[in-house]
């Protein structure tokens, strides 16, 4: 590709995959195609024949897509979150991550969301929701947020992109046309600056009860109903807290393989990771404790069909899962980050990967063995999840990943403008944060 | 007016044909041997069998299950669409043409009542034919369930409507309370004192299944004593 | 390429239009196309009676624009008022099942193997009649054979005429015993056996009798016993059940008797211990009415008291003491005392022998002389019916115009040993055997017998609905309509207090390409110069049913089903010489009939008048004897057989055990949703199998809670049930409602034809029984066969 400018830009590491991507990068879309075009293929079998392709069955109704639904959505907390509470607590080391952090919820939203739409029975009336739409079903309320969310979200990671933008056209990156016009015209004028600091303010603070009603509402469709291991009032802030929590590992996945394959240690570095973990560390504290909370009341109750899903997870045929849903999310991941000399990069990366998949269970261990229970005395449901959703689950972490490797294709993953902001500002607005907290000097000594 | 059910267990014998009756009067279609393995077999009309106690005190419990028909439904709450509601007269109805397939309200139904057309109903060749006509066929990606075989009710509100008179008790009476040989489900209007129902719902050995969890199902059991 | 807003537009719409039309998402069902091009919806009614199975219920078609669309019970039939089975309501299933044989079928290859052409009918029946001609004239007679699955209905006399008209005593009806039959039989008291009322009894005792999933009348017995139920919160009425499984009669019992199977008469005979030693037996009754109650030293007593103290009747049952003394005392003590013996479940070695117990127990109790709790059957006004028996002495077949009660036994008490007569030398090879209504490579428990015997038959004729098990040793397969296309009259059921004649009309026009079994009978009967139809040319079978209906009609006796009057009321009018309806000419007599859908001597049968001629006789040690001297089969040989064993004891001693932790009996049960087998064809009752177990479209292996934990077994596991006759995969289903030492696994599937819901679908328990016969009755023994389980590793 044409080098379109030869002045070297001090962020040249950042500038490098859009204006050089190399070969490799045609490789592995070209192989997540292929993916998701046979997921394409099998999805289009799903609406075809029915749900009947699924494993799912009476009384388990929900398996794959609601999993994966409330899993995508919790990643998506990852970003916009994570990066609006960063960003209002003014963490200076934040910099270099919301970017990363804001695309994943940008990206993973759209396929979570996605997911209960798969799920249906018949996606051809889904406009029902608009003209039958019955604001009484938590259903409803999850349409609302997330749409809520993914609105927020896009728009919170579009603003702060316009002067990265603006910097690709000015360096005559193709295609031109894209940067041309999703700049906005962007100048990087004081009025102009004093815009989109007020636009993310505002945002800032919208997007922050937005992403924690979307988990909370996500807990609701299940706490809602009655039924035993569902009906649970810590519901919507375990679902939060599991949510953040499945974030943090997710956005640590993805700096660790952006460090390594964009060369980025200059950006990200050990610090980053060193934050992120323990945030990572405190999550995983305060998941065990809800988990232990919602099972410990649930037991000294013995109710018997609370019981029935209790011991079904406990010793019955959820018991490897739970254990290993333990294991992924507490034992290991506290143990690796307890630890300073553990908590390296790849002691971080396994506890992180860990987590993702230690969560990911936790949501199949709280949609199947409620299902699988049922109050009456009806024989214990089974579910095994066919080749289609196998595939629809496969499909959809192709998708997410495409997604991010054509973002970062085209866009920076670090927020150049922020860096270089940071490279000039941060320590002035430090020294003068600090200087506001720190005790005034005594007058007296001053006179002196 | 609020139709609902009894079902007196001291006199049913769990012989079935009220589970046989529901399926075809309703065309509920037959669930084949793979699918069935699954757990996809649609029964409106259901049997649950609880064992009590050991031998020689074993004592077999046999259920006749159909939809409770909650005055507090858990499942028409969720519905984000309305494709299951409770109507004027006290039956949980589905809309078949409305639902989108969510199973939203299958998850929600404590009592597990609920089916699914996980693939497009199918009749063996030639069966097709022999559906009742007045109960709509069910398209694939629809919930269903017992309806109180609400079209017989429809049926039976013409009839009395033609002979200008009211609804009597007796005129509407589902397939499975038409065809139980004991005579084990009474079905009628439990707000009318002169309906038998009324009377055995007040019977001291009238149950309600999953009673606690406040959903007031319109199927009342007569508890079996001996 | 530029393509144009409105191009794209067009180009959506129609992409849309195509995956509309093509997805099965988006299609309209197919069955809502039919009803939308349907006519203009009338609704009509027709009336028949239900052909699933011989209880003979009455049933009223619903059609709409003539295409039947439900069947239900015919309200004022007097069997089932109103009330029909799940078998009933499949019934379309059948009549409209994909796999009916549309042409007569010859076969191509060897027997045992598929292959068939089609031929014409009147090819087919001029090589029958060819067949029947040749082997009536040529040979010696008798080399002919009809083996008939007897529907309780008057084909089976048309059949039996065919059959001893052209030549052939050689009429085998196929027919599970009624309750008691057995031991009424050996006591001598009737034939069919006495019917009971039973809502009159306030002690009902059934040794294995499943009243409620059985022939006959499921129906009429679930009704019944629903009242029971609710009556006895309010009376006491006490029920109790002795088996080995708890079948539906024990799980609506207030009582159910764990039993070992095949020591139900040892039981009985221990009640009757008990009953005997204090003193509180019907002594009036015994001594007017039966024999052989204490005469010399052969006589019942004597063998009672010396053979079942209630020790040694715990040990051979495994039922305590204590439970056999205090049922004894509270049976014996109730006003109206009813034990009924029977049914598949008590098809053991010792299925005479223990009904014959149970018979004695009704007359120690007082059974016999409870008001209105037994009556006798009043014959159907019209000429008497000849029947088929079979003398173990002579082993000979016959057809004569009644039973001589205790010396021969009934021909159907023998049709599923035949293969075993035919090779003890009893029975002649056959050249030609017709088989209609009955399969029984399948039902048998000596498939293998029968498969051989089959094969060695040169002209093997089927007529059936669908190609089925047998129909793989047949050699013509001839279609038959089924019984909602055809004529017939169904017989008073047996067992039940009241007479009734059901009449079968068609529904709909038959299938072209079926013909009802009667009239190809009839015409087969013309071919080889046998008039069936005299005073007619035609070969109608609705003719023949005619001329019994005109019998009927000629008697005066009885009326059409009538909508429900009291008992008094109807009494009334009789005195008065009233009838319900009026029916000047047989035309208006056939008119109700069609309309009503039956005929009826209304009330109930008589009650039993003892003092005219009837007397019950007793077991004896000599009766016994003489018994197995006779024995219609082979007797089986035992290692240490002694010649001073009494037979009641050679009997007991047959009685096996499990041996160890994984012997079980295998005991197979009837399901209501299938009965014969025949139930597999319709997709309906394939899924109703499973109501209780939840495995639909299956079969399963019930097992007590106890012995699954010893073998580390979960509800599910696959096991291997191993005989030695072979071994079949089944899941395991973990019930408390079997005793520890049975495996119970449900009969009716496992077929290798009978139509596409039932070819390959689950397993047949009755293909692993050993050949065990009850040496008194000739009957083949359902429960007697030790398995070996072993668990399946997945
Ligand atoms: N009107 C009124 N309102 C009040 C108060 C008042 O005095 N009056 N008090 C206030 C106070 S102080 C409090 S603390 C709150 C309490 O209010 P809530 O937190 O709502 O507590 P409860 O209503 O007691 O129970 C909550 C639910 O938990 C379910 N549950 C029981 N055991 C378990 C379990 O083991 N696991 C799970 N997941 N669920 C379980 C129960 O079924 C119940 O539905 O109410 C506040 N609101
Ligand atoms: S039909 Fe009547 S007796 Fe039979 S199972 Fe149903 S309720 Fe019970
Ligand atoms: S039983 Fe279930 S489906 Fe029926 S009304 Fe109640 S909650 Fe709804
Ligand atoms: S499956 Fe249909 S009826 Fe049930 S909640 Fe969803 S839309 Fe409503
Ligand atoms: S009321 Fe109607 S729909 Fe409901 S179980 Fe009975 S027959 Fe079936
Ligand atoms: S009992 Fe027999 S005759 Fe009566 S409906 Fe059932 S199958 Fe038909």
């Amino acid at each position: 590709m044409e080098q379109a400018s030869a002045k070297p830009h001090p962020d040249a590491a950042l500038l490098r995959p859009i204006e050089n991507p190399g070969r490799s990068f045609y490789y592995i879309v070209g192989a997540l195609l292929v993916i998701i075009a046979y997921t394409g293929y099998v999805y289009f079998r799903q609406l075809w024949f029915g749900l009947g392709v699924t494993g799912m069955a009476q009384p388990v109704t929900w398996g794959f897509y609601i999993i994966n639904f409330v899993f995508f959505i919790g990643i998506s907390h990852a970003g916009t979150l994570i990066s609006a509470i960063l960003r209002m607590s003014k963490a200076e080391w934040r910099r270099p991550i919301t970017r990363m952090a804001e695309v994943i919820t940008a990206i993973v939203l759209a396929i979570g969301g996605l997911h209960p739409i798969i799920d249906l029975g018949r996606p051809d009336r889904i406009m029902h929701i608009f003209y039958n739409g019955r604001l009484q079903s938590p259903l409803l309320w999850d349409v609302a947020s997330i749409t809520a969310y993914f609105t927020a979200s896009t728009i919170y990671l579009y603003i702060p992109l316009i002067p990265d933008i603006a910097v690709l056209r000015d360096r005559g990156v193709k295609p031109r046309w894209l940067y041309e016009f999703l700049s906005w015209g962007w100048q990087g004028t004081e009025r102009q600056h004093k815009v989109l600091d007020r636009a993310m303010n505002i945002l800032m603070v919208m997007v922050i009860p937005i992403a924690v009603s979307v988990h909370t509402i996500i807990s609701y469709i299940f706490a809602m109903t009655v039924q035993p291991g569902w009906h649970s009032t810590i519901f919507g802030p375990y679902f939060v807290v599991g949510a953040i929590f499945s974030g943090i590992a997710a956005i640590l996945v993805l700096m660790i393989v952006f460090r390594k394959v964009f060369r980025l240690e200059g950006y990200l570095k050990h610090i980053h990771f060193n934050y992120l973990s323990i945030l990572l560390l405190i999550m995983s504290l305060i998941w065990f404790y809800f988990t232990f909370s919602e099972y410990l009341t649930g037991y000294y109750g013995h109710e018997p069909t609370e019981m029935r899903v209790f011991w079904y997870k406990f010793s019955g045929d959820f018991a490897p899962y739970f254990w290993a849903m333990i294991i992924c999310n507490f034992a290991l991941p506290v143990a690796i980050l307890c630890n300073s000399k553990t908590r390296t990069i790849p002691g971080i990366l396994i506890a992180s990967i860990s987590v993702v998949i230690g969560m990911w269970m936790e949501r199949l261990i709280i949609v199947v063995p409620s299902l699988a229970n049922p109050r009456l005395p009806y024989p214990t449901g089974i579910y095994i999840p066919s080749h289609t959703e196998w595939m629809l689950f496969l499909g959809g972490i192709s998708v997410f990943i495409l997604g991010y490797m054509i973002f970062a294709r085209f866009f920076p993953v670090i927020s150049i403008w922020e860096i270089e902001e940071g490279r000039h500002e941060s320590a002035r607005i430090v020294t003068e944060r600090i200087d506001s907290y720190m005790p005034d000097p005594e007058p007296s000594a001053a006179g002196e | 007016m609020k139709w609902g059910m009894v079902i007196d267990l001291q006199k049913c014998t769990g012989c079935g044909e009220c589970a046989a009756a529901c399926k075809t009067e309703n065309n509920v279609a037959i669930v084949e041997k793979k699918e069935s393995e699954m757990g996809r077999t649609m029964l409106w009309m259901d049997m649950l069998t609880i064992y009590e106690g050991k031998y020689p005190r074993l004592r077999v419990r046999q259920i006749p299950r159909p939809c409770m028909h909650c005055d507090h439904p858990p499942c028409t709450k969720v519905c984000p669409v309305r494709a299951t509601y409770i109507n004027e007269e006290g039956i949980v109805a589905q809309i078949y043409p409305q639902c989108i397939g969510c199973r939203y309200c299958m998850a929600a139904c404590p009592y597990t009542v609920k089916s699914f057309n996980w693939y497009k109903p199918e009749w063996p060749p030639g069966m097709a034919q022999t559906t009742n006509p007045d109960v709509s066929v069910r398209p694939v990606g629809v919930v269903e369930k017992c309806t109180f075989c609400v079209h017989l009710l429809q049926k039976a509100k013409e009839q009395a409507k033609f002979e200008a008179r009211d609804l009597r008790e007796g005129d509407f009476q589902p397939a499975c309370a038409d065809s139980c040989p004991t005579g084990a489900i009474v079905f009628g209007d439990l707000e009318n004192r002169d309906h038998r129902v009324n009377h055995l719902a007040h019977s001291p050995r009238a149950t309600k299944l999953l009673e606690d969890l406040g959903t007031e199902p319109k199927v009342i059991y007569l508890k079996e004593v001996d | 390429m530029k393509i144009s807003r409105r191009v794209f537009l067009q180009l959506l719409g129609a992409t849309g239009v195509l995956a509309g039309g093509g997805s099965r998402i988006w299609a309209i069902p197919d069955e809502w196309r039919e009803k939308l091009r349907s006519g203009p919806r009338l609704e009509t009614w027709k009336m028949s009676v239900c052909g699933q199975c011989p209880a003979g219920c009455g049933i009223r078609v619903r059609l709409i624009d003539d295409i039947p669309v439900r069947i239900l019970g015919n309200p004022i039939a007097p069997v089932n008022k109103g009330f029909i089975c799940p078998m009933g309501e499949a019934g379309l299933e059948l009549l409209y099942h994909p796999d009916r044989i549309r042409s007569p079928l010859r076969r191509k290859g060897k027997k045992g193997e598929p292959g068939w052409e089609s031929v014409s009918w009147d090819d087919v029946l001029k090589q029958i009649a060819q067949a029947l001609r040749e082997t009536g004239k040529a040979k010696e007679p008798g080399r002919v054979g009809i083996l008939m699955g007897d529907k309780n209905t008057l084909l089976t006399q048309l059949a039996g005429e065919f059959a001893s008209r052209s030549g052939s005593s050689h009429f085998f009806p196929w027919r599970t015993p009624s309750v008691n039959e057995l031991g009424f039989w050996q006591g001598g008291l009737a034939f069919p056996p006495l019917a009971f009322d039973l809502t009159r009894t306030d002690y009902l005792v059934t040794f294995g009798t499943n009243l409620l999933e059985e022939p006959l009348s499921p129906v009429y017995f679930n009704r019944i016993y629903g009242g029971l139920k609710e009556k006895r919160a309010r009376t006491g009425l006490k029920m109790v059940h002795v088996d080995a499984r708890m079948s539906q009669a024990g799980r609506n019992a207030t009582e159910w008797v764990q039993i070992r199977p095949g020591s139900m008469g040892v039981f009985a005979l221990g009640l009757a211990y008990v009953i005997l030693r204090d003193n509180i037996y019907d002594q009036d009754f015994i001594s007017r009415h039966t024999q052989d109650f204490r005469e010399g030293s052969d006589d019942f007593q004597t063998l009672v008291t010396r053979d079942y103290s209630p020790e040694h009747v715990s040990e051979v049952t495994g039922v305590p003491a204590q439970t056999i003394l205090r049922l004894a005392r509270e049976f014996s003590s109730a006003k109206a005392p009813l034990a009924l013996a029977g049914g598949t479940m008590a098809a053991s070695e010792t299925e005479l022998f223990t009904q014959w117990g149970v018979a004695s127990l009704n007359a120690l109790a007082g059974s016999f002389t409870a008001e209105g709790l037994w009556r006798d059957p009043a014959p159907v006004p019209w000429d008497p019916i000849p029947v088929s028996a079979f003398s173990p002495r002579s082993g000979a077949f016959s057809r004569k115009p009644e039973y001589a009660l205790g010396s021969d036994l009934p021909a159907s008490w023998m049709a599923e040993n035949l293969p075993a007569l035919a090779e003890a030398g009893k029975l002649p090879d056959l050249e030609t055997l017709l088989i209609a209504h009955v399969n029984p490579v399948f039902q048998a428990s000596n498939q293998k017998a029968w498969r051989d015997w089959l094969s060695r038959i040169p002209l093997v004729v089927q007529f059936a609905t669908i190609i089925d098990d047998t129909s793989a040793y047949a050699d013509l397969v001839l279609p038959l309509t089924t019984y909602l296309e055809q004529w017939d009259l169904t017989l008073p059921t047996p067992n039940l207090p009241f007479s009734q004649l059901g009449l079968q009309q068609p529904v709909v026009t038959p299938m072209s390409g079926a013909r009802p079994l009667g009239d190809i009978l009839l015409s087969l009967g013309r071919e080889v110069g046998v008039d069936l139809l005299p005073g007619s040319s035609g070969n109608s079978y609705e003719e023949f049913v005619e001329a019994r209906m005109q019998q009927i009609f000629a008697s005066g006796k009885g009326t059409p089903f009538f909508e429900a009057v009291s008992l008094e009321f109807l009494e009334d009018l009789r005195k008065r010489g009233w009838q319900v309806y009026s029916y000047p000419a047989f035309a208006d007599f056939r008119r109700l009939l069609r309309e009503k859908g039956g005929w009826w001597d209304p009330g109930e049968y008589p009650a039993v008048d003892w003092k005219r001629k009837k007397t019950f006789r007793f077991p004896t040690t000599s009766r016994l004897a003489t018994l197995l001297q006779e024995s219609p089969v082979p007797r089986p040989e035992r290692d240490g057989d002694t010649k001073d064993k009494t037979p009641n004891l050679w009997l007991e001693e047959g009685i096996r055990r499990p041996d160890g932790p994984n012997s079980f009996f295998l005991v197979p049960f009837t399901s209501l949703m299938n009965m014969s087998g025949d139930g597999a064809s319709q997709p309906l009752l394939q899924e109703m199998f499973g109501l209780y177990s939840r495995l639909y479209w299956h079969t399963w292996a019930e097992m007590h809670p106890e012995r699954a934990k010893r073998l580390a077994l979960r509800d599910g596991d696959l096991i291997r049930v191993v005989s030695e006759n072979g071994q079949m995969t089944l899941p395991v289903k973990i019930v408390p409602t079997v005793s520890t030492e049975i495996l119970s696994v449900p009969f009716g599937q496992g077929h290798t034809e009978s139509g596409r819901h039932a070819k390959k679908i689950g397993a047949n328990p009755v293909a692993l029984l050993d050949h065990h016969t009850d040496p008194l009755s000739g009957r083949n023994s359902w429960n007697s066969t030790l398995v070996r389980v072993e668990k399946i590793n997945r």
